[in-house]
């Protein structure tokens, strides 16, 4: 046993901890941490197959954004555990259809392995001045540019969408526009006004 | 120096066998590098506060701490020892394991980054391809503490970074270092005019902000507004749990001070290609610039009145965030000038 | 003003035309306000004509109180009345007061309430009920405002105990404590507000009574629709120290050193409007030295006021800095006010007739190294404060009024004058010697937070324009009028003669007895319009004082103007009223 494997081992169990605990937690913002877990754990992984980009990439955003939000929805959400629950038999036969939809899936690429027919060849290992990163960056922005751009559209229709969507104006909210606020000059605002004094009492 | 170590690596193999000999000796290595970066860390956090009250005293016309020990200088021990003897107090409303764990989520990250920062040539925990990535990785799960104890903020300091990213061609801190002691200022000596923040003042100055931002200090301090809603989730923390928040916080500081050392201000270079400038050690100057830096933080607190809520995701958004796509083309139209000034 | 349709007859023959005899009565009083009693059935319609189609109108409803007439001896020509209300009415047009006054009998009566009117009415008829047991027909809330809500009895009725050793021991057991905390929870129900609508649910938070900003012990209730306030309720009250009662076991001399303390920020300037009423009602001439000294010693405090507004309204905005630089300056005024007065922050200095003591020797030398050292000061403090682009995003435009909602709702001082209106009673009904000095009027544009506090930062320059006049023509003479009235006795010829020995004793022991009637003073404090309306019974204390206070109608006006905005502009627009709760409670 190497090294490599025992770090492996140690992060896989850590994984599958991770991730039933998600699913088990009765906690929900537990789960979501959980979930943070899983994902940085999930990122190790990837840095142990020399995958640095994507692991970075994954706590970038899956932790460091995505599940922001998530937490702040379960937080802000007070979300009743008890009507959760009720649900619970009536959604397990479809649960349970999907989980094993995958767990089939699984086993067909592990057990492909063993026949060695569909699997792609190992990559040769591609020597320490190798950037992940930079291959990474290059390959998308010459072969697959186009698909590339049309996805970074794409995202920006579904953000300006999800704002224009829940965008709620009131109308009696005070608004201030900071440009004014600050060409005012002083002299506009306050004058001295010199008064006679008037009857004496 | 190296004999040292290789005989120590020769003890590993000796005692633990070729195959495992090696690992433990990396481990034990990384172990004892993390110790000497983070111990004296500590202690940069406990006198910066000690810094920040005398400094911000004297802008106020007082005189700041000035009991404990010679000029206060121990101040920050008393407070340590303070905070370490005093109750935990849990809200009987929290949850206990929640609460606890918020403010190691706010100081894990404002460490864990520290291992890719150099500190001078070849002066490096882990010299990562991607460090800049790493960093950006890891400081996005600092809001991970301030948001279990009630609060979060939203980041356009990376944004700012890509400029940087874009004029070195390389995401390696020490590569981004070495890359400003060229360009064409460099090459007569004025090492300082060669350092990203001119060419790229408008990012220094977006970077340097989003950092104010971003470490909740003043005046982007809506987090624990004073005047508002009085230190925030500050106030529900006693002992340990605040010292580690507190920790956390001024640990965020110096590490985006060193960033923007690192990225806009030439990391450990000297300001001047003189031979005696030279001769002083890198990480004295890369002290200097941070310690510059940490000093307009709290010149700030000392000067400007607090942004209301609004106002900073305005800034972020609408002013921050055009600046920074429309000078990254104007940036990538430039490099591809004969004025090019990173040649 | 001075409007040119206004006839010049007073408003008495304007009534008279109007109303029949039997509808209004005139009274004489010792400050020549024009007062009239009316009948509680035909008091709105009066209102109603007086606010809005009596020629040169009276827009502002300025203080509205009561007395507890039952004890009362000296009542000469006055309808019979056990409660008679007090309305005060001022009009700008004709810069005039107006006094109505309502006779009411028996121990629970009724007037309807005039917050139909003037919104303003609305906290002043709570206190009425609070304190004296008077009922508003057709008020929304009326409920207690000063008193905790689980009081008994009305304090200001002259049967309730003006003392805690009357009332028998105190105890809080567990029960009764849950029962006076519960007392205080807020209910948006009892406020006609709703918890949530289709859009949203309503979060209702508590601000205070324990805020670093809200300047004291002040509770706002604000309902919220996220970060935005919806809806506010203040809550005062938690500073209420009976000043009022306390008048009426006071002697006449003893009472000033509780003034002091009505606007603890104001020192002197507090002592100044009491002694106004007190010398009207005994016909004390003060001599003008004496005069001079208290216009000089009012306006210090003035500047020592509104550098402390200066530096805790750029605090609750966010600049930590410039309060320490303003309290340091605030204590060179404080140095001043020491060596003259012997005290710092409440003197309590002023006496009937004059001064407590002539000036020291060598106060010329501090006032004038003082009227030299602040101009370069305050001209660093307007670049670090009002022209900080921070506080301009933070303070323009928040938490504006315009000039006729600030008459509406009874705002006066800095606050009025920066809507731009032209109101200064030093100017427009100059008292103490006033005329005779040189010195502008700031006023603002806008009337929002901004404009509050430039019109302050401004009218610093001109107190100390105002006390470099005093000290370049401080005028020879006494320093307090040579009359029986004033207090304490002269001392000099007391020992030649048994008469005027006797007569110093009594005055010494007892305190000078003022003649019977009614007088009402007011000066431009530094917080707005600081009055009191004084009624003597002839005996040695005060039947009746009616401290009017102008925080006390300013913090009424505070869900108007915070609507619609954030928790910060609601700090801001706090720091911009400069409000001490001691002047708000009293």
């Amino acid at each position: 046993m190497t090294i490599e494997l025992l770090v492996f081992y140690v992060f896989a169990a850590l994984l599958a901890f991770a991730g039933l605990r998600v699913i088990t937690a009765r906690n929900p913002v537990h789960a979501a941490l959980f979930l943070v877990l899983a994902f940085f754990t999930a990122a190790a992984i990837w840095m142990l197959l020399r995958a640095e980009f994507l692991a970075i990439a994954l706590v970038l955003v899956y932790v460091g954004a995505v599940m922001v939000l998530f937490l702040f929805v379960v937080m802000m959400l007070d979300i009743n555990l008890d009507r959760l629950r009720e649900g619970f038999w009536r959604y397990l036969p479809l649960g349970a259809a999907v989980g094993v939809l995958v767990v089939f899936e699984m086993a067909l690429v592990v057990v492909a392995k063993y026949y060695a027919s569909g699997t792609l060849p190992m990559p040769a290992d591609p020597g320490p001045g190798y950037s992940n990163t930079k291959a990474l960056g290059r390959l998308l922005y010459t072969d697959y540019v186009y698909p590339f751009e049309l996805a970074a559209v794409l995202l920006l229709v579904a953000i300006v969408a999800a704002i224009a969507l829940t965008m709620r104006r009131r109308k009696d909210t005070k608004y201030q526009d900071p440009a004014r606020q600050a060409a005012v000059k002083r002299r506009d605002r306050v004058r001295l006004v010199s008064m006679p004094a008037e009857k004496k009492e | 120096m190296n004999e040292l170590v290789a005989t120590l690596a020769g003890y590993s193999s000796a005692w633990f066998g070729p195959q495992w000999g090696p690992p433990v000796w990396v481990f034990v290595k990384t172990l004892v590098l993390i110790l000497v970066i983070t111990l004296p860390l500590f202690g940069c956090v406990a006198y910066l506060t000690l810094a920040e009250r005398k400094i911000i005293g004297y802008m106020q016309v007082r005189i700041g701490p000035n009991r404990v020990g010679p000029a206060g200088l121990l101040q920050p021990i008393a407070d340590a020892v303070k905070l370490m003897f005093k109750e935990l107090i849990i809200p009987a409303g929290a949850n206990k394991f929640l609460f606890v764990l918020a403010p190691m989520l706010t100081l894990m990250p404002a460490l864990a980054a520290w291992a890719v920062i150099p500190f001078g040539p070849e002066v490096v925990l882990a010299d990562v391809d991607a460090g800049l990535l790493y960093v950006m990785a890891i400081t996005s799960m600092g809001v991970y503490g301030v948001i279990i104890a009630g609060w979060a903020s939203n980041s356009t300091m990376g944004f700012a970074l890509v400029c940087v990213l874009l004029v070195s061609q390389s995401l390696n801190l020490s590569d981004i270092v070495n890359g400003q002691a060229r360009g064409r200022f460099a090459a007569e000596g004025l090492n300082f005019l060669s350092w990203n923040w001119l060419p790229l003042l408008p990012m220094f100055l977006v970077y340097f902000i989003s950092a104010v931002a971003e470490t909740n200090r003043a005046p982007f301090d809506v987090a624990e507004g004073e005047s508002e809603i009085v230190a925030g989730f500050h106030v529900e923390y006693s002992g340990m749990t605040f010292a580690v928040f507190f920790l956390g916080e001024y640990a965020n500081m110096i590490l985006v001070s060193a960033l923007a050392t690192i990225m806009f201000l030439g990391g450990w270079l000297p300001p001047i290609d003189a031979p005696l400038l030279n001769a002083i050690p890198g990480f004295f100057w890369l002290v200097l610039k941070i310690g510059f830096l940490l000093f307009c933080f709290l010149w700030f607190r000392a000067t400007f009145p607090r942004y209301r809520y609004d106002q900073i995701m305005r800034l972020g958004w609408k002013v921050f965030i055009p600046l920074t796509i429309v000078w990254l083309v104007l940036v990538a139209a430039w490099m591809q000038t004969p004025w090019n000034p990173w040649q | 003003m001075g409007a040119p349709d206004i006839p010049p007859r007073g408003i008495e023959h304007e009534l008279a035309e109007r109303f029949d005899a039997g509808t209004l009565r005139a009274q004489a009083t010792a400050d020549r306000v024009p007062t009239f009693w009316v009948q509680p059935e035909r008091l709105l319609e009066v209102l109603r004509y007086l606010k809005r189609d009596a020629p040169g109108p009276y827009p502002m409803l300025y203080d509205l109180s009561a007395l507890d007439e039952r004890t009362r001896v000296h009542r000469d020509g006055q309808p019979a009345s056990d409660f008679t209300l007090v309305y005060q009415l001022v009009s700008f047009a004709r810069n005039a007061d107006l006094r109505l006054k309502v006779p009411l009998t028996g121990d629970a009566p009724s007037v309807p309430s005039a917050t139909t009117l003037w919104p303003a009415a609305n906290w002043y008829e709570r206190e009425v009920w609070d304190l004296f047991g008077v009922r508003f027909a057709g008020h929304p809330h009326l409920r207690r405002i000063l008193m905790a809500p689980t009081w008994q009895g009305h304090p200001l009725r002259k049967d309730h105990p003006a003392r805690a050793t009357e009332m028998g021991e105190y105890r809080l057991p567990a029960d009764k404590e849950l029962a006076e905390q519960e007392a205080l929870r807020f209910r948006p129900e009892d406020w006609g507000m709703r918890r949530r609508t289709d859009a949203s649910d309503f979060l209702f938070l508590n601000l205070g009574p324990n805020h670093p900003s809200v300047h004291g012990v002040f509770r706002i209730v604000l309902q919220l629709d996220g970060e935005e306030i919806v809806d506010a309720v203040p809550d005062i009250g938690y500073h209420h120290r009976g000043a009022e009662k306390m008048a009426e076991r006071q002697s006449w001399h003893k009472f000033i050193p509780y003034t002091d303390r009505i606007d603890y920020l104001g020192g002197s300037m507090n002592n100044l409007p009491y002694l106004l009423a007190v010398e009207r009602l005994a016909g004390i001439e003060v001599p003008d030295r004496a005069k001079v000294i208290r216009v000089m010693v009012c306006e210090l405090f003035r500047i020592a006021s509104h550098l402390v507004f200066y530096g805790t309204f750029a605090q609750d905005v966010g600049a930590l800095s410039p309060v320490f630089f303003m309290f340091t300056d605030r204590e060179r005024v404080f140095d001043i006010v020491e060596a003259i007065t012997g005290g710092r922050m409440h003197p309590e200095w002023f006496r009937i007739g004059g001064v407590a003591q002539d000036l020291p020797r060598g106060w010329d030398a501090l006032v004038r190294e003082f009227v030299r050292y602040l101009p370069p000061r305050l001209r660093d403090y307007d670049r670090m404060v009002l022209r900080n682009r921070i506080l301009q995003r933070r303070t323009r435009g928040i938490g504006a009024y315009t000039t006729a909602e600030a008459i509406e709702w009874g705002v006066t001082g800095p606050g009025l004058r920066a809507c731009g209106c032209d109101w200064d009673l030093r100017k427009r009904r100059p008292y103490a010697g006033y005329d005779q000095f040189e010195f502008d009027v700031p006023l603002g544009r806008n009337g929002d937070s901004y404009d509050r506090c430039a019109v302050r930062a401004e009218e610093i320059r001109q107190s100390l324009r105002i006390v470099e006049q005093c000290l370049e023509n401080m005028p020879q003479g006494d320093y307090k009028a040579d009359h029986p009235l004033a207090a304490p006795p002269r001392k000099e010829r007391t020992l030649h003669d048994i008469e005027t020995l006797i007569n110093h004793f009594l005055a010494a022991s007892w305190g000078p007895v003022i003649p019977p009637g009614e007088a009402y003073a007011a000066v431009e404090a530094t917080k707005g319009l600081t009055g009191y309306y004084l009624v003597s019974d002839g005996g040695t204390a005060p039947y009746r004082a009616r401290i009017r206070t102008p925080s006390f109608p300013h913090l009424q006006m505070i869900p108007l103007i915070c609507r619609g905005l954030m928790i910060p502009d609601l700090i801001a627009i706090l720091g911009s009223i400069d409000f001490v709760m001691a002047d708000v409670d009293r």
